[in-house]
């Protein structure tokens, strides 16, 4: 029984400078690999600049790595042989969700696309499948009518989720989802996330740089420092024993402020 | 600052616009001058180009030896000067709206065409039309049509080879810009193809900067048509075209001022109340400027 | 005698929608050389009531206080440009985001000279020791090289030292940080917060730490204010407060966040306020924290005024205090 979401060895670079002359790359990505489970979570940890971001674009479809292979459901979904739909298996949840919400559209509108594009529903169908996901987050049905600007920060984030959940999806990654949320509101999110992973078997891949909310989140941790993947493997482990020494430190600056003697 | 919330959208914009005076003006000269060009030809008194020889050089009404025949006077010719102004404003705004939707709708599509070409030929065709932009419109249109020849086709085309890189260039950065948004990004993710990424998520946003870009078209125009017309370049005599009709009263601004007053200040007026309504669309879609 | 002291300090913003009340009769008293700190979420007005301090309100803003003392000057009774005087020359900010708040087209030595020249003037000479000296204090070793370099060319932690470096060439008796490491990455954000210390050692230079993050709090502060809605909720010593919170919003924003290290069992939930933190110009009546607290009943529609509680001051009817007897 093959896993649900396989990466390995996955590579990225840019090109940094624009003229075509000089070809300087930037190397983001060298060789990050992983394994996750139905109801598993996965969490990806690093400073800005490690390559989470750029990991994240790629496990979600929206770039392609220099190499490497994913696996979902053990077939190669890199290789053109055949056509995955990334969008209807693994969806992405963005950081900033006001940002990731078309200003000049209505809630409704907007979590219409993903059911235009993936399913046959009528209108009536997607409504109800629509009214039926606004309730999975907490939001009530009639929100959909209304526009982006009216709802608070943790509102547009349960809106994020809600658009990530309309297809049933295996995997969901979420890049930094509650980073830009007041802290109250922030354990919100995470509940409710933890809740519909229960509910719905879903495999998280979890971007943060927040290890306290990752050790109370993850089953499995992978520690990204300048693309190089430093460590991976259960939470437990990794946080009581880390084998590398920038583990260590990022171990240490993250138990909390301590005073120099 | 905060951004306008942008799906406040077209009634927020009207209000903005409605408050500011000068746009009001110029909204309402425009709302004239546009009625009298439709309506023109069934209110002028006479045939553009009838000629009364016997009333040549007639001054208009307001002046002791003005004829009440002759509302705004006659030309050299012995042609109304009023029946030729209501012609000329049905010929030059029609020219106009030619001009402009032509050069619109082509430089619209380059310019989305070449938003998704790849690097290397986006930045060969973006240089192309940055060199076309560095010249002023007036010379390069008198460029052109003194290689194509004068003539009033000519200078149609001439006029909207002027107009289209200033559409190409906000069309392609206008939709560049939108693209690098999340909510364009989320769009691809959501599984919208190309196509309907364009027409349903970038398209509605980029057409505020369209509006805005086909306002200040129309002036620049307007004023490049009148002055081909006026340089012997466009139009030419007998039509009534206010830029020719300019250049032909051109021998008797000494002693007969009105033959070239008159349409100067119809092209004077026109212009002027399209930039007013121009600056006044502009400020009100532009969310950076009403906070 | 406290460095500084401000009582009923109240902050109005006059927008197109009618007034905002930003800070509402907050009451601060640091003395030299203290460490305090300011806890809050965004809206939480703790920023406003910074820049209130620092007099860098914006035209829009009007304060209003009962007292305000510096450094033994009544700023109450002083004309505007004396009171900006005092306050410049004692009084020194830094904020969030070092990158932005330095010029991007000029180099960093020309903006450190520039702060010198307002500050202390000198010769040209004078100056460029001075600025090497300072740099060398907040811990920039290459300070010739640096001095040359533009904000783009520095990472988020040096730009941020150099902001330290601009403050300290006031002099001031009182710096004010205001979120100084939340944009910075976890293992700079401790380098970051030695130095603040170390200066504050060394200076004895009274430090005001605004921050959402109670884990910064627990070690560098003697005292915590906690801010919600615009006004100070629940303040007392850092310790007491953190160990056991007496007004429910303190309880709830220490509970929220899972601390790294507490060994969590997966998929425990988090405590949590129901709803969302109130704008200014939509706030609640009575209780600001009413509609969201767990605690809450029919006399929470009435305004809880700041009352003193062993020795610490809440702003709630019902703290969570555990009766001795």
């Amino acid at each position: 029984m093959p896993n649900l979401f396989t990466a390995k060895n996955l590579t990225k670079s840019y090109r940094v400078s624009n003229n075509p002359l000089k070809k300087s790359q930037l190397e983001v990505l060298h060789g990050v690999s992983f394994s996750l489970n139905p109801g598993q979570t996965l969490a990806v940890v690093g400073e800005s600049g490690s390559g989470k971001s750029t990991l994240a674009r790629i496990l979600v479809g929206a770039e392609t790595p220099d190499s490497g292979q994913l696996f979902f459901e053990g077939k190669n979904i890199l290789s053109k042989k055949h056509k995955f739909e990334w969008f209807k298996n693994i969806r992405l949840i963005f950081q900033d969700a006001s940002a990731s919400l078309n200003p000049r559209i209505t809630i409704h509108q907007s979590l219409e696309e993903p059911l235009k594009n993936g399913t046959d529903y009528n209108a009536t169908q997607r409504s109800d499948r629509i009214a039926e996901v606004l309730e999975m987050v907490g939001l009530r049905p009639e929100y959909a009518k209304r526009y982006p600007h009216t709802f608070s920060g943790g509102q547009r984030q349960r809106i994020g989720i809600a658009r990530a959940l309309l297809l049933r999806p295996k995997v969901i990654v979420a890049d930094e989802p509650v980073s830009s949320l007041d802290v109250s509101v922030q354990a919100q999110i995470i509940n409710l996330l933890l809740d519909l992973q229960d509910r719905l078997d879903l495999a998280y891949v979890f971007i943060s740089h927040d290890l306290g909310l990752v050790q109370h989140f993850s089953d499995k941790v992978l520690v990204l420092n300048n693309g190089t993947q430093e460590e991976y493997g259960p939470v437990s482990d990794v946080f009581s024993q880390p084998k590398s020494k920038y583990t260590l430190e990022l171990l240490d600056a993250s138990a909390g402020y301590k005073k120099p003697e | 600052m905060i951004k306008l919330p942008v799906s406040a959208n077209n009634r927020a914009a009207w209000t903005i616009f409605r408050q500011n005076k000068g746009a009001m003006i110029g909204a309402v000269i425009l709302i004239i001058i546009l009625i009298l060009a439709i309506i023109g030809p069934w209110i002028s008194p006479y045939d553009p180009a009838r000629q009364f020889t016997n009333k040549i050089l007639i001054p208009p009404i307001w002046s002791p030896a003005g004829d009440f025949n002759f509302f705004l006077g006659t030309d050299d010719l012995g042609r109304d000067i009023l029946s030729r102004l209501l012609h000329g404003a049905r010929l030059s705004l029609q020219l106009t709206f030619t001009v402009v939707l032509i050069a619109a709708l082509s430089g619209i599509l380059i310019g989305a065409g070449a938003a998704f070409l790849n690097q290397t030929l986006r930045s060969l065709l973006m240089r192309i039309m940055d060199l076309l932009l560095s010249f002023p419109s007036l010379l390069l249109a008198i460029a052109i049509v003194a290689i194509i020849g004068p003539g009033l086709p000519n200078a149609i085309y001439a006029v909207v080879i002027v107009l289209i890189p200033q559409f190409v260039r906000i069309t392609q950065s206008s939709i560049s810009d939108e693209l690098n948004n999340d909510y364009v990004m989320a769009a691809r993710l959501d599984g919208a193809s190309s196509l309907r990424l364009l027409s349903h998520h970038v398209w509605p946003n980029i057409t505020p900067a369209l509006t805005v870009q086909l306002t200040f078209s129309f002036s620049t125009a307007l004023l490049d048509i009148a002055a081909l017309g006026f340089l012997g370049l466009g139009a030419q005599p007998p039509m009534a075209e206010w830029g020719t009709m300019l250049s032909e009263s051109r021998a008797f601004i000494q002693f007969a001022p009105w033959t070239m007053t008159l349409p100067g200040l119809a092209i004077f007026l026109t212009v002027l109340s399209i930039n007013l309504v121009g600056d006044g669309i502009r400020d009100a879609l532009d969310p950076r400027l009403n906070r | 005698m406290g460095l500084l002291q401000v009582e009923n300090l109240s902050v109005d913003f006059q927008t197109d929608n009618g007034i905002i009340p930003a800070v509402d009769r907050a009451k601060i008293s640091i003395n030299a050389g203290q460490v305090q700190g300011v806890i809050g979420e965004s809206g939480s007005g703790k920023s406003v009531m910074a820049l209130a301090i620092a007099g860098l309100l914006s035209p829009a803003a009007t304060m209003r206080a009962d007292l305000f003392n510096l450094d033994g000057h009544d700023l109450t009774r002083m004309s505007a440009g004396e009171r900006q005087k005092l306050i410049s020359n004692n009084i020194s900010i830094i904020f969030q985001e070092p990158t932005s708040s330095l010029n991007p087209s000029l180099t960093i030595g020309y903006q450190l000279d520039e702060t010198i020249r307002f500050h202390s003037g000198g010769t040209r000479k004078q100056r460029y020791d001075k600025a090497q000296e300072l740099l060398l204090q907040v811990g920039i070793i290459d300070g010739k090289r640096r001095y040359k370099e533009y904000p783009h060319q520095l990472s988020g932690g040096l730009n941020q030292r150099v902001m330290i470096a601009m403050a300290l060439a006031c002099e001031p008796k009182l710096l004010i940080a205001d979120e100084p490491t939340t944009a910075l990455d976890v293992t700079v954000q401790s380098q970051i917060l030695d130095l603040l210390l170390k200066l504050n050692e060394e200076h004895n230079m009274a430090l005001m730490l605004i921050t959402h993050d109670f884990s910064i709090l627990s070690e560098t502060t003697d005292k915590v204010y906690v801010m919600y809605g615009g006004q100070i909720v629940e303040s007392g010593r850092t310790y007491k407060l953190l160990s056991q919170p007496y007004h429910p919003y303190t309880k709830a924003l220490l509970n929220s966040v899972p601390h790294y290290g507490m060994h969590y069992r997966k998929g425990r939930r988090l405590f949590n306020l129901k709803g969302s933190t109130p704008s200014l110009d939509h706030l609640p009546v009575g209780c600001y924290l009413g509609p969201r607290c767990p605690y809450a009943n029919r006399k929470c529609v009435q305004t809880p005024e700041l009352r003193t509680l062993k020795g610490r001051k809440v702003r709630c009817h019902f703290p969570l205090i555990e009766d001795d007897s």
